[in-house]
């Protein structure tokens, strides 16, 4: 029988069915985006499990309802989702006047971590940096702002510490070509994480933006 | 030394990517009551229950197919025997002697609407109770070749539950169904092959239990039997005559005519009428075993079906792995639980209402036009208490059901909407289900069935106390 896994990255979803709201085709969808799109969404909000159910919950609403404006040729659905989710966070954070949860994030992102940033290509990042919570914390939002198929490779890598040989039997590829994605998957994160924390540092103050 | 910077350079890079990506555990996935929840309102926005799809469509008309044809081998001569006697003492014999049997099935349907599906499928059956088909794209040739099937269906039955596999190979997906029967005596589900045969020797039971038919007695093969004539089914001019099918030397007969079957499918609204408007049954000339079966039908006065039934084998080894429920690895698995229950002496709650609904009409009907409530069906995800659909099957008496019949015959451009206590709608199908009974989708409630039973349902004794 199948054991419960990593979600696949970008699976085939039946466009047809799903724009038919073909009830079969709505879950398979859900089922398969379900948690990315939570762990988008949960860090985004301060850790708080209900508002997290919430958003996440009128973020799909919302996809399915609109489901015909998604063009599969423009894009992948991931991204597409977290379009929305973003939608609904800022939403749900102005209703429920809870945008300092992520203000108190950033505000904590202090000085030392931006030069950190800056500097990683010449130094190494301080360990009293890693140790930080917020610095954690900005891993994890930066990680669920890549494509799934990137979260996916970053994660058994990293978290289920799977070799190359296991990732690729995984994925019916060759050791070559996880390498290739591994590479893409770290040059992606770093480009988001720098380009996150560095929006986050520059709007430090300025309200509310969701990454 | 610029080399060396950048070789410096690109070691920072990848220590400090490795040390940052090891904080990034452990990402939350939704929790499960979370999933349920939203899973259960998505599919309340997707209100097209009437598309069913394909998946299932073709599922269900396996069964069906198989039902159509077998019952109608049955009622014929299992044995060709063209001197107008028939044992049935014998053709029992042979059926007790009948443990696997594969054939290969093309069946074509047209709706009312107009809307054609075909498919061809190898199948498979062993006693007791296993089943499997694979079903192949339109129109194509598959004889059991697993890589051109578009979809396997592995089907186990047990007493008052059956799981049934659906995979898809092309796209890796599988779903996986525990049904579970709470229904009379004699209207349990049908199990392919096997639940036909039963529904064949019922009718076999009444023809012999006929006096009228007896035609005698008569020792073949060293078994004293008696034999039965079978009205019309001996009759000479139904003899096509011979023809070679697959190197078999074969006798055929036609099949046009034979009275109406009438099948009950729990899965479905209502029983199934198949009316036979062609048909022809060749058999082995040698031991009379069918060879090629073709038959056209109506189901309901609507739905018209074709099926063609080819390669059969009978009594070959099957292998019990063949019926595994295993899914393959990596694919997406869905679980879920469809309930059918089956009631006698319910009827709508005090205070629940019926209606019609035509634009300037008044209701042609009340609740007290319900006889009494048939079944109701539920799919749910496996973990989840909320059903995705919940359908109850009310039977309406006759003279209100030939009320809408006759308003639906006379204003043909006019669509028909029944309400059941206000809430729920169900398009006019008196014609594509059963005469007199209609079924109702209740997913807008969102209420589990023991609920629905509880909200809606009263025993007649109850309201006779």
């Amino acid at each position: 029988m199948v054991k419960e896994k990593t979600p696949q990255p970008e699976p085939k979803i039946d466009f047809h069915l799903l724009r038919r709201r073909e009830r079969e085709e709505v879950v398979r969808w859900f089922d398969n985006y379900a948690d990315p799109v939570y762990g988008f969404i949960f860090y985004r909000v301060g850790r708080d499990a209900d508002l997290a159910g919430d958003v996440a919950q009128e973020t799909f609403l919302t996809a399915l309802e609109t489901i015909d404006r998604f063009d599969p040729a423009k894009g992948e659905m991931y991204p597409w989702i977290t379009y929305i989710a973003r939608n609904c966070i800022r939403k749900a954070l102005r209703i429920r006047k809870k945008n300092n949860t992520q203000t108190e994030l950033w505000e904590t992102l202090d000085q030392k971590l931006r030069e950190a940033i800056t500097d990683m290509n010449s130094n190494i990042i301080p360990e009293e940096l890693l140790q930080q919570k917020e610095t954690a914390e900005l891993v994890r939002i930066v990680l669920t702002n890549l494509p799934l198929r990137y979260q996916v490779a970053l994660r058994r890598r990293y978290f289920e510490d799977l070799s190359l040989h296991e990732m690729a039997v995984l994925e019916k590829s060759s050791e070559g070509a996880m390498k290739v994605l591994l590479h893409r998957a770290r040059q992606a994160f770093r480009e988001a994480f720098e380009t996150i924390s560095t929006s986050f540092l520059e709007r430090k103050g300025e309200g509310r933006i969701i990454p | 030394m610029t080399n060396k910077n950048e070789h410096n350079d690109i070691k920072h890079v990848d220590n400090n990517l490795d040390r940052l990506l090891e904080l990034g555990e452990p990402i939350p996935g939704m929790p499960e009551d979370l999933k349920n929840q939203i899973r259960s309102r998505l599919v309340q926005i997707a209100p097209e229950p009437e598309k069913k799809s394909i998946l299932t469509f073709r599922w269900a008309m396996v069964p069906l197919a198989a039902a159509a044809a077998l019952v109608l081998f049955l009622l014929v001569p299992w044995k060709g025997d063209l001197n107008g006697s028939i044992s049935w003492a014998d053709v029992q014999k042979q059926l007790e002697q009948v443990r696997t049997v594969s054939y290969k099935e093309c069946s074509w349907e047209e709706t009312p609407t107009g809307e054609q599906k075909t498919f061809c499928a190898k199948v498979y059956h062993m006693d007791p109770g296993l089943s499997r088909a694979e079903i192949g794209v339109s129109g194509s040739e598959v004889v059991g070749v697993k890589s051109a099937s578009r979809l396997i269906s592995i089907y186990r039955r047990e007493s008052g539950q059956a799981d049934v596999l659906m995979l898809s190979p092309e796209s890796h997906q599988a779903v996986l169904e525990t049904r579970l029967f709470n229904v009379d005596e004699g209207r349990e589900p049908p199990n392919l092959f096997i639940n036909t045969v039963s529904i064949s020797w019922k009718k076999m039971k009444a023809i012999t239990e006929d006096k009228t038919r007896i035609l005698g007695d008569r020792v073949i093969n060293g078994i004293p039997a008696v034999g039965f004539s079978l009205d019309g089914l001996e009759d000479k001019t139904r003899i096509l005559g011979d023809r070679v099918i697959n190197g078999i030397p074969a006798v055929g007969f036609n099949l046009d005519g034979l009275p109406a079957e009438t099948i009950y499918f729990p899965e479905n609204p209502a029983v199934m009428e198949l009316t036979v408007t062609f048909g022809e049954l060749w058999v082995n000339r040698k031991d009379g075993t069918p060879v090629r079966v073709e038959i056209e039908a109506q189901v309901n006065d609507a739905i018209m079906v074709r099926h063609e039934y080819t390669d059969f084998q009978w009594n070959i080894p099957l292998e019990e792995s063949l019926f595994n429920l295993d899914v393959p690895e990596g694919w997406h698995l869905n679980k879920r639980q469809i309930i059918y229950n089956n009631y006698m002496g319910k009827k709508l709650a005090p205070g629940v209402t019926l209606n019609s609904f035509v634009s300037g009409q008044e209701s042609m009907i009340t609740a007290e036009d319900v006889v009494g409530i048939v079944q109701a069906k539920e799919i749910s995800h496996i973990d989840s208490t909320t059903p995705y659909e919940t359908i109850i099957t009310i039977e309406l008496s006759q003279e209100a059901a030939q009320r809408l019949r006759d308003y639906a015959d006379t204003h043909p451009d006019y669509f028909i909407r029944v309400n059941l206590n206000d809430q729920l709608n169900a398009a006019l199908a008196l014609k594509t289900n059963h005469p007199n009974r209609l079924a109702f989708d209740l997913m807008g409630l969102y209420l589990p069935l023991s609920e629905v039973e509880e909200r809606y349902f009263t025993a007649f004794t109850e309201e006779n106390s």
